[in-house]
């Protein structure tokens, strides 16, 4: 990593461990950073452990994070976790490690700010968590009261009928007009999503150009819902091993008349009794 | 003072003249059809389907399908680059976008179908490393080409380098890459066939007994008797017997025959069709055998104990789909590049029916029985 004389250089290594979970004594990491080149290492082990911008105790708030050129190295090991963060960042590494069950894990990359140029790997083994990732996105109404899967907009894109199927003529510009980032953007963006268990549920939105997806699911009854939008060459590479599981990929790609924009999907299945979506769509 | 209104006059028509330059996009003509004969047509994005005749002659736009039933097309593009389109081909014109910088400058045409020699231009509006062509089945990267394409019913593609009509040499190179490798062209008149996207491109041969004359007459080729006796006598199988590889019979140009845009069959007739030239039917042949002890596939095991139905293994002209078995990993995978590329890893043992929805028309596959897995793909302009 390039190390940036004229910025702020903050290496953190910080093991905390908590034994109970949803008590008082949880370890609780408030953390608001701003530099550039930070090397920050956080492993929280035991459960109800959080990251966050405030105690939970009400209305939860996202960490803050401004850096850039940086290393982070998030983990939480145990179950009933949370992390909330906001990290506005651009060439930086990220690797979110949660091991466990029934974690919260809500990351936004880039909001109000561009996240280009990152690298970031997740993995997440347990069963029976929630994940909101947002690469590149601006703020929306997406919360984890209202999954994708249960919106309106999406329901209307498929009709299906005993063995016949149709989609509604409005259903794909509702769709994207309910989705449609606004902000900020994750150029060339390489991310990896590694997922090991059952019953999770992982939403995923990237706002990119030239970016790379790769994200691997083993396990069963798992709801995994991604879209990419915006800019071209977008590329999602799928692995989904295990049954029962519910799969929505969505590609929107093209910003600009005139030019084709590469939207690939590379996907492996290995499953039974799964529900399988799938949108290339090149119209912004 | 003057000297400063001449720089300003002058800064004024280069941007005037770059704004022009950079304005050419999807609304505008990216190219002029200029010979035609028999039935010919352009499908444009929205479906609308422009016959193409002496009386109207449109201007080609980005999105257009270029269509031939039982007629030709010769279509010079902004850039120079000429395409020319035989009977019964299907040629989509993706990207056309003109730059004032070069290197910004793209286009890309695949060749779905049927028979077409593209000439890159002699214009310097767009870098020829950023003009991108393709088959069903590879890639195609051109350094100042000339060249044809042949695709068969499924899929499978030749594809020709030639001649430099001046000098008789090369007129450039060519690569040509999918999943399987990647060959170079480098000769005039070497050729390669690629049978599907994941296997690799067959080795370059050059071809013999062709000279300049006969350029033009080589895009149809219809299988000699003889070349049926040589078959027969080396157990080679024919298309329809489904065998092996050499069920793929670029010498045969049976959609010809097939009448993709309701056009009338009777149409076409033996005088539409090119003379022949024995030799370079024969070094075609070569190509074949050569292809199939390298490969040794057989494409009736491949089909042997799969259920696959509303496609085919192989390339499929109304799916789109290439259909590719491994049999040694137990997999199928389902290509398409069309609007976006999907591509479809399944255990051939899985039950799964893929749905797809383009503008254009919709699909319905099956694996197996079709009932444990629904996948909908939508690909949508």
């Amino acid at each position: 990593m390039n190390m940036n004389k004229s910025g702020l250089f903050v290496i953190l290594g910080i093991i905390l461990t908590s034994n109970a979970f949803g008590d008082a004594n949880d370890n609780e990491i408030f953390i608001a950073q701003t530099g550039d080149n930070v090397e920050l290492t956080i492993q929280q082990i035991g459960a109800g452990n959080k990251y966050g911008g405030d105690d939970f105790s009400g209305t939860s708030a996202d960490m803050i994070m401004t850096v850039s050129n940086s290393y982070l190295d998030l983990k939480l090991d145990g179950d009933y976790n949370k992390m909330f963060g906001t990290i506005a960042t651009a060439g930086s590494t990220i690797n979110n490690f949660i091991t466990g069950n029934y974690n919260t894990w809500n990351q936004k990359i880039g909001v109000a700010n561009t996240a280009d140029t990152m690298t970031i790997d997740s993995a997440i083994t347990g069963n029976t968590n929630s994940i909101v990732f947002r690469a590149g996105n601006d703020d929306d109404t997406y919360n984890l009261g209202t999954p994708l899967f249960g919106q309106t907009s999406a329901e209307k894109f498929w009709t299906v009928s005993g063995s016949t199927w149709s989609r509604t003529a409005t259903g794909q510009q509702n769709f994207w007009a309910t989705w449609n980032p606004t902000a900020a953007s994750s150029d060339s963006l390489d991310m990896d999503l590694d997922i090991t268990g059952s019953d999770n549920t992982a939403n995923i939105f990237v706002n990119s150009s030239n970016a790379t997806f790769n994200w691997d699911v083993t396990g069963s009854d798992n709801w995994i819902q991604t879209t990419m939008e915006d800019g071209s060459d977008n590329k999602q590479t799928v692995a989904v091993t295990g049954d029962y599981n519910f799969i929505f990929v969505g590609q929107n790609t093209g910003s600009t008349t005139g030019i084709t924009n590469n939207a690939i999907l590379d996907a492996t299945f290995a499953t039974t009794h799964s529900d399988i979506n799938i949108i290339q769509s090149d119209a912004n | 003072m003057l000297q400063h209104i001449r720089t300003l006059i002058l800064y004024s028509l280069t941007l005037t003249s770059l704004f022009l330059i950079g304005s050419v996009h999807s609304a505008e003509s990216i190219g002029d059809i200029i010979e035609q004969t028999g039935v010919a047509s352009l499908v444009r994005s929205g479906g609308e389907e422009l016959s193409v005749s002496g009386a109207f002659i449109p201007g080609i736009k980005l999105k257009d399908t270029a269509v031939t039933g039982n007629g030709r097309m010769l279509i010079e593009f902004l850039d120079e680059e000429e395409l020319s389109i035989i009977e019964h081909t299907r040629i989509y014109i993706d990207e056309a976008y003109y730059d004032p910088d070069p290197s910004k400058s793209k286009m890309a045409i695949r060749m779905a179908q049927g028979t077409a020699r593209f000439t890159s231009g002699r214009g310097k509006r767009i870098k020829k490393s950023n003009i991108k062509l393709s088959t069903p089945t590879a890639e195609i990267a051109i350094l100042g080409t000339d060249f044809t394409t042949t695709i068969d019913e499924i899929g499978q593609s030749l594809i020709i380098l030639l001649p430099d009509e001046e000098t008789g040499e090369a007129s450039g190179k060519i690569i040509i890459t999918n999943d399987g490798g990647t060959v170079t062209l480098e000769e005039a008149y070497q050729a390669s066939i690629i049978s599907s996207y994941d296997s690799a491109p067959s080795r370059p041969v050059v071809l013999s007994g062709i000279d300049s004359n006969m350029i033009s007459n080589i895009f149809i080729i219809v299988e000699p008797k003889e070349i049926q006796e040589v078959k027969d006598q080396e157990g080679i199988l024919n298309e329809n017997d489904n065998d092996n590889i050499l069920d793929v019979d670029f010498l045969e140009f049976t959609e010809l025959e097939k009448d993709y845009l309701a056009f009338d069959d009777l149409e076409f007739n033996e005088l539409d069709i090119d003379f022949l030239d024995v030799d370079f039917l024969q070094d075609i042949l070569d190509i074949v055998m050569e292809l199939d002890k390298k490969t040794a596939l057989d494409r009736s095991a491949l089909q042997a104990g799969i259920r696959l139905d509303g496609t085919k293994v192989g390339f499929d002209v109304d799916t789109q789909y290439n259909s590719l078995v491994d049999k040694g990993a137990d997999t199928v995978k389902f290509f398409r590049n069309v609007d976006g590329v999907i591509s479809i890893t399944m255990l051939l043992s899985q039950s799964a029916t893929i749905r797809t929805i383009t503008d254009q028309k919709e699909s319905e596959i099956l694996l197996g029985d079709g009932q444990s897995i629904i996948i909908n793909i939508t690909q949508v302009q």
